[in-house]
């Protein structure tokens, strides 16, 4: 049970992985995909973290004590995936906005049916 | 100034960009003056930055908000910086200078202010990804690139929209498994500065860990280049986008990521390690050899110009990487070459599927008996063009593929010298098909309207032509330039 974060996020990104790849509805791609990058997020966060450390926040009342590293999470993590969810939700927001435009064109959000009717558009 | 110059080549783009979309909009008059003076500049700084630091021999350091480098994001240019970062705006200058024409022929008007703020944003990233010095960073670039060129690419109207969604789709996926393939070498080292890696790492060599970051970064950036077996986004998109964002994106995209893997295999990873301790070229150079063949065959199947175009990039691709796996002086010499050459003939394919999408609105191989009559620039300008990817002496492509073929021969793939010269066959199969087609489909009606090629879009065309044989031409300086970025591990 030593890595059991790790599994959890392995696990997350493989479900979302596979929603992208397999699910034929497009809205569901776009689930599969924002659970990936969730997936990757945690693995981040989990990976910053200590047992029995807290918030990476310096208490102003003990700003001159010595700071023992080992009590606080590590902050980097948490800052890279800050700038991650906000690339992950711009990401998700163009890509609603293309599925959208998909689904005004082709009216159907169902690739089976898109692809039917581009093949015949083509011809 | 000249201490400023790797911030001014990111952020005059960036600043270009913010200027447009809020001048941009009260007044559309505004975005070209704008969009001139900032790529101009831009430019002009990079070129700056090119003589600056071939000139003192020793890399440039920039620390932002003076943050000393594991700390803070470094930039750091070294030669082979300096030569992408150079390369990115002669690309995009001309990439402009065209598309001042042809954004008028295929947006509409009230768009333009968008399309000119994502355009800049997009160089932006490209220029970022290219200077950067530090994983984590690049990432963020990285999506800042593909975000601005997703939207660029989708503003071409109801065909682009699901090509795009999927390059979304997977475009995500790359850049993602890029951020897994992170997280493993920050986890070990606990930086993510490259240089500081690059200390870090020789230690844990054995590590599994910096495998499975190994592999994921692989496989994203391949992702990323379009190789091979994992290059199904490209086609589609890139023919069915509009013209002038492909002029941008399509020289750029798919070698940055190149050049990229080429800086995590030289300068995070070491040639040490990829080349002898991992010791997979040989599974590497199949792969590429693969991707020159699927490419060169899909060309030649595929009946539409654009269609063929992004198909030769494939088989490109398959060069430089190729060229970068061999692993020795000639052929990664061969490959960097390679990058700058290949970007210059994307752009330059790029231009004429432009100019003649919209002078004979036709794109199929049998309309280019209208291309030869009536569009002589254009002609002049797929002739050389040609030559250059077919690989005849005074062209850029001609000494690429030279030392690709010196480089497989010296280490023994005689595969790939196979499969490049097979490609080599099939781009002169391709241009003797358009060539064809003037010639046997007399019987077209020959109507005598008289086509005028704007000067706009021409100009820029004959500059990459005349670019494409200097760059050949000058090969001597090229070669030894090129040389002193090639790690000592290769030598």
């Amino acid at each position: 049970m030593m890595h059991l974060n790790y599994i959890a996020a392995i696990i997350l990104m493989m479900m979302g992985l596979w929603a992208m790849l397999a699910k034929k509805n497009i809205i569901k791609k776009l689930i599969g995909m924002a659970i990936f990058q969730t997936g990757i997020i945690l693995f981040y966060i989990s990976i910053g973290a200590k047992s029995g450390s807290t918030i990476p926040i310096l208490d102003h009342h003990h700003l001159h004590d010595p700071v023992v590293v080992a009590n606080y999470a590590n902050p980097l993590t948490q800052i890279l995936m800050l700038t991650a969810i906000v690339v992950g939700v711009a990401t998700l927001g163009l890509g609603l906005t293309l599925a959208r435009k998909v689904y005004e064109t082709y009216n159907s959000f169902n690739e089976d049916e898109i692809l039917e009717k581009v093949k015949d558009a083509d011809d | 100034m000249t201490n400023q110059l790797p911030f001014l080549v990111v952020g005059i783009p960036l600043f270009t960009a913010l200027f447009i979309g809020i001048f941009g909009l009260f007044n559309k008059s505004l975005i070209r003056p704008i969009g001139i003076v900032g790529i101009l500049l831009s430019t002009l700084s990079a070129i700056q930055l090119f003589l600056t630091v071939t000139k003192s021999n020793v890399p440039v350091e920039y620390f932002f908000g003076n943050w000393k480098a594991p700390i803070g994001i470094a930039y750091s240019i070294d030669n082979l910086n300096a030569l992408m970062i150079l390369m990115i705006y002669v690309v995009s200058f001309l990439a402009f200078i065209y598309s001042l024409n042809s954004v008028k022929l295929e947006i509409s008007t009230n768009k333009h202010v968008h399309y000119y703020t994502l355009y800049f944003l997009l160089i932006t990233g490209l220029v970022g990804i290219t200077i950067t010095g530090d994983a984590f960073n690049l990432y963020v670039l990285f999506e800042i690139c593909a975000l601005s060129g997703y939207a660029l690419l989708a503003i071409g109207g109801k065909r682009a929209y699901l090509p795009t969604f999927y390059y979304l789709l997977i475009g995500s996926i790359g850049a993602c498994f890029y951020l897994i393939g992170v997280a493993y070498l920050f986890v070990k080292t606990g930086t993510l500065n490259m240089a500081h890696l690059f200390e870090l790492l020789p230690v844990i060599y054995f590590s599994k860990s910096i495998l499975i970051g190994f592999i994921f970064v692989n496989i994203g950036l391949f992702i990323k280049m379009a190789l091979f077996p994992v290059h199904g986004w490209m086609p589609n998109v890139y023919s069915k986008a509009p013209v002038s964002t492909t002029c941008l994106m399509a020289p750029l995209g798919t070698k940055l990521s190149i050049y990229i893997l080429m800086r995590f295999y030289f300068d995070v990873f070491s040639t040490e390690y990829v080349y002898q301790v991992l010791n997979i070229q040989y599974i590497l150079v199949w792969l590429a050899t693969f991707a020159i063949i699927a490419g060169s065959l899909y060309a030649i199947y595929h009946q539409t110009y654009r269609k063929i175009i992004t198909f030769i990039i494939v088989a490109e691709v398959g060069y430089i990487v190729g060229g970068l796996w061999i692993g020795n002086q000639d052929s990664v010499l061969g490959a960097i070459y390679h990058i700058v050459a290949d970007s210059l003939m994307t752009l330059a394919l790029f231009m004429i599927s432009g100019l003649i999408l919209f002078l004979i609105k036709k794109d199929r191989v049998e309309d280019f008996k209208q291309v030869f009559s009536k569009l002589p620039m254009t002609t002049i300008g797929l002739i050389v063009v040609f030559a250059s990817i077919v690989g005849i002496p005074p062209t850029a492509g001609f000494f690429s593929k030279f030392y690709l073929i010196k480089g497989a021969f010296l280490n023994g793939y005689y595969h790939f010298i196979v499969a490049l010269l097979l490609s080599s066959l099939t781009s002169l199969f391709i241009f003797f098909r358009f060539f064809e087609s003037y010639f046997y489909n007399k019987e077209n009606s020959d109507e005598q309207l008289q086509i005028k090629e704007p000067l706009l879009m021409t100009i820029p065309l004959i500059c990459v032509a005349v670019l494409v044989l200097g760059f050949g031409l000058s090969f001597e300086f090229w070669h030894d330039y090129i040389l002193e970025i090639i790690p000592m591990g290769l030598r």
